[in-house]
């Protein structure tokens, strides 16, 4: 008697219920993981962004001091020294050089910059 | 009376936690019970109002305002059948009640429709208390403790109410034919 009433659950069993459509879960999971992973990861971009551009900002340097006016030779003069004789333009380059070139040994030379860096 | 609340209802059910299932858990019971509860959802409410019946239910489960106390199963049937009793008064009131979707799948079955639509009609045939049983039982696998729960009787009344929905079905399905048949096959 037992045995006829299993199988008959057996059978009843063999037929299996339709399925219902999945759970709508998205509308109920706002604070899921999924969306805390998300946020995370968001958050944890923006601050490694804001630390990057902080440490890296552009360093202001002040534009050399103009150097004071002595007896100053132009361009156009040198390379027509340096046509007629190269010795003589080696040597009125190095009498110029000390007047046209920045100082290099002052607070806001070119060098005290990159020396900062 | 609702099945629902924050406090144990009775001795028996503080011997189980009160407290919002996670939603794994809540996945885990719906995976498992879900087809069951649609099929019983189907003989209370119309057609297009029960699998939202069903949906209503796990919904506010996850919604974390509501607790199970006792048995999660029987909770689940008693909820199901509350919505489902709410559901059909509320559309008899604007359509005729209508059932035309299959209560089962025929996949994977040689027989077809055939046999599932004789069973159909012979699951909406039986008196409510007795499909009740039936459908717990055979479908959702659930003891008869568990039966005795979500429909408020005893263990025995579960037990022979089962029976004889079970009885019923086997004469109406015309048992000693088709089942014997299938039971001789499997040997």
């Amino acid at each position: 008697m037992k045995s006829e009433e299993q199988k008959f659950e057996a059978y009843l069993r063999s037929f299996r219920p339709v399925q219902p459509q999945p759970l709508p879960l998205a509308a109920h999971s706002f604070f899921g993981p999924r969306r805390i992973v998300a946020a995370a990861v968001a958050a944890t971009l923006i601050g490694v962004v804001s630390w990057l551009a902080l440490e890296h900002a552009p360093i202001h340097v002040k534009a050399p001091a103009k150097v004071a006016s002595s007896p100053q030779i132009s361009a156009a003069t040198l390379t027509r020294i340096g046509l007629d004789d190269e010795h003589t333009l080696e040597v009125r380059m190095d009498e110029a050089a000390p007047v046209i070139l920045p100082c290099c040994r002052g607070p806001h030379s070119s060098l005290a910059a990159l020396a900062k860096e | 009376m609702s099945s629902i609340s924050r406090e144990p209802a009775n001795d028996w059910d503080d011997a189980l936690p009160a407290q919002p299932l996670s939603i794994d858990e809540i996945r885990r019971l719906y995976g498992r019970h879900s087809p069951a509860l649609l099929l019983y959802a189907r003989t209370y409410a119309a057609d297009a109002g029960a699998a939202d019946v069903v949906h209503r239910v796990f919904l506010k489960l996850l919604s974390g305002n509501y607790v199970i106390t006792g048995d999660a199963a029987a909770y689940l049937y008693r909820s199901v059948r509350n919505e489902a009793m709410n559901d059909r008064r509320r559309r008899s009131r604007e359509v005729p009640f209508v059932q035309e979707a299959r209560w089962f799948s025929s996949d994977g079955r040689a027989d077809g429709d055939e046999e599932g639509l004789a069973l159909e009609q012979a699951i909406a045939e039986l008196p409510d208390e007795q499909r009740d049983a039936v459908v717990m039982r055979v479908w959702s696998e659930m003891t008869f403790e568990q039966v005795a729960e979500a429909t408020g009787v005893s263990v025995n009344t579960a037990a022979s109410r089962y029976r004889y929905g079970l009885e019923k079905l086997r004469e109406r399905l015309g048992a000693g034919g088709k089942c014997s048949r299938k039971a001789s096959d499997e040997k």
